[in-house]
């Protein structure tokens, strides 16, 4: 798993047991781990450029590109308030909804 | 029409709703995406697919035709295969030129096993190099065989107009010369020398307790070069061993290597990526090889 800027507040291992209680074969388990990966990834992308003003996404995007995730929080914790929450609840609104997916093949 | 399985189900559905993200993301912010490549030194110039390169992770192990159909629907502009392993290759390595650790070894691993016809590997018959990640400096011609010189080394004039100006090295490579005679110079030997790299194989853990077996292995060993920063490939063979420590440099390639990689030397040396070629059959011919 890539580390990204919010890997340490976002928590994607209740997917992952979800899957292990599927029938998949080693190979489906990643590619579907790491579909999640790209749907929290674009969503917490989105979120936090919503909140940034056109001067501030380049920054941000900068740095994301860089990887100077110190200086990219200090810019997301000055501009957006309550930042960390919002990733997090962004997070784990598009968690639950692929949570949902997989309890659905259960029926 | 035969069922579903659970993985079917949750891969289509979930690359269809990846595809919508990646589609709502470049509507709500594309300009910010523009305004950074078009600004930025580091990214490639005008290229929008390098806007993956902060909007995508790792690129989920799909297969082509799927992958394809992503990075179609997905991309409102020129967006090749190139720029997804581009892409990942760079959110897989450190930010710095350094030893790559177990993670990064095994990141960058995963995508060009995933991303090319052949197969790599950091480890064959228990040795490994001691770096799979460093600059590569420009070496000189080798002399294939006695008396192989600038006028008897190219095949055309094309070639000599192109790779001439590197020269001959003084020496021979670690290996001395490819072939007895030019009677007995082959194409694999010619192919050798042309697409030839000089890795530290004196530096390789466990090299000082086991020269002989390290030297022997290796000879002529296929490689797979790649450069991260435009995707570019080649297999190669370690035709030589250096560069010096001292040099910065942990890798040294052929003028037609170099060329092919797009690497310079000096202030401007660049990054490549190093892996042992798994080809047991000795079926993989050298030069440089395409993305899936």
């Amino acid at each position: 798993m890539i580390r990204h800027f919010y890997t340490h507040i976002v928590e994607t291992e209740t997917v992952s047991l979800e899957l292990d209680a599927l029938d998949l074969k080693s190979h489906e388990k990643e590619h579907l781990e790491r579909l999640v990966e790209a749907q929290i990834h674009h969503v917490v992308v989105d979120t936090v450029l919503t909140e940034l003003s056109d001067a501030d996404k380049k920054t941000f995007l900068e740095q994301m590109h860089t990887k100077n995730y110190d200086k990219l929080w200090k810019l997301l914790n000055a501009k957006i308030d309550k930042a960390e929450e919002k990733i997090k609840k962004a997070a784990q609104d598009i968690t639950k909804e692929l949570l949902k997916d997989i309890k659905d093949l259960k029926k | 029409m035969p069922k579903k399985s659970h993985y079917e189900k949750l891969r289509d559905k979930w690359i269809g709703q990846h595809q919508a993200l990646q589609e709502k993301l470049w509507a709500r912010h594309g300009e910010a995406f523009h305004s950074l490549v078009n600004t930025t030194r580091s990214f490639a110039a005008g290229s929008l697919g390098s806007l993956l390169l902060l909007t995508s992770p790792a690129l989920p192990a799909l297969p082509s035709q799927v992958s394809s159909v992503i990075a179609n629907e997905n991309a409102p502009h020129e967006f090749d295969k190139s720029t997804f392993f581009v892409t990942d290759l760079m959110n897989a390595l450190p930010k710095e030129v350094q030893p790559l650790t177990g993670p990064e070894e095994k990141a960058t691993l995963s995508i060009l096993n995933r991303d090319f016809d052949v197969r790599v590997t950091p480890e064959l018959q228990g040795i490994r190099l001691e770096r799979n990640y460093g600059y590569i400096g420009m070496e000189q011609h080798l002399a294939r065989y006695p008396g192989d010189t600038l006028e008897t080394h190219f095949d055309n004039a094309v070639d000599a107009q192109l790779y001439g100006k590197q020269g001959m090295a003084p020496g021979l490579g670690a290996w001395g010369y490819f072939a007895r005679s030019f009677d007995s110079l082959t194409e694999e030997d010619k192919a050798r020398e042309k697409y030839y790299i000089a890795v530290q194989t004196f530096i390789a853990p466990g090299f000082d307790e086991n020269v002989r077996e390290y030297i022997t292995f290796f000879k002529y060993r296929k490689m797979l070069i790649v450069n991260p920063q435009n995707g570019r490939a080649m297999v190669v063979v370690i035709g030589d061993a250096g560069p010096g420590r001292s040099t910065g440099k942990q890798f040294g390639g052929s003028p037609e290597v170099m060329k092919y990689l797009e690497r310079v030397d000096g202030r401007q040396k660049g990054p490549v990526i190093v892996y042992f070629l798994e080809d047991p059959d000795n079926t993989v011919p050298l030069g440089p090889v395409s993305l899936k």
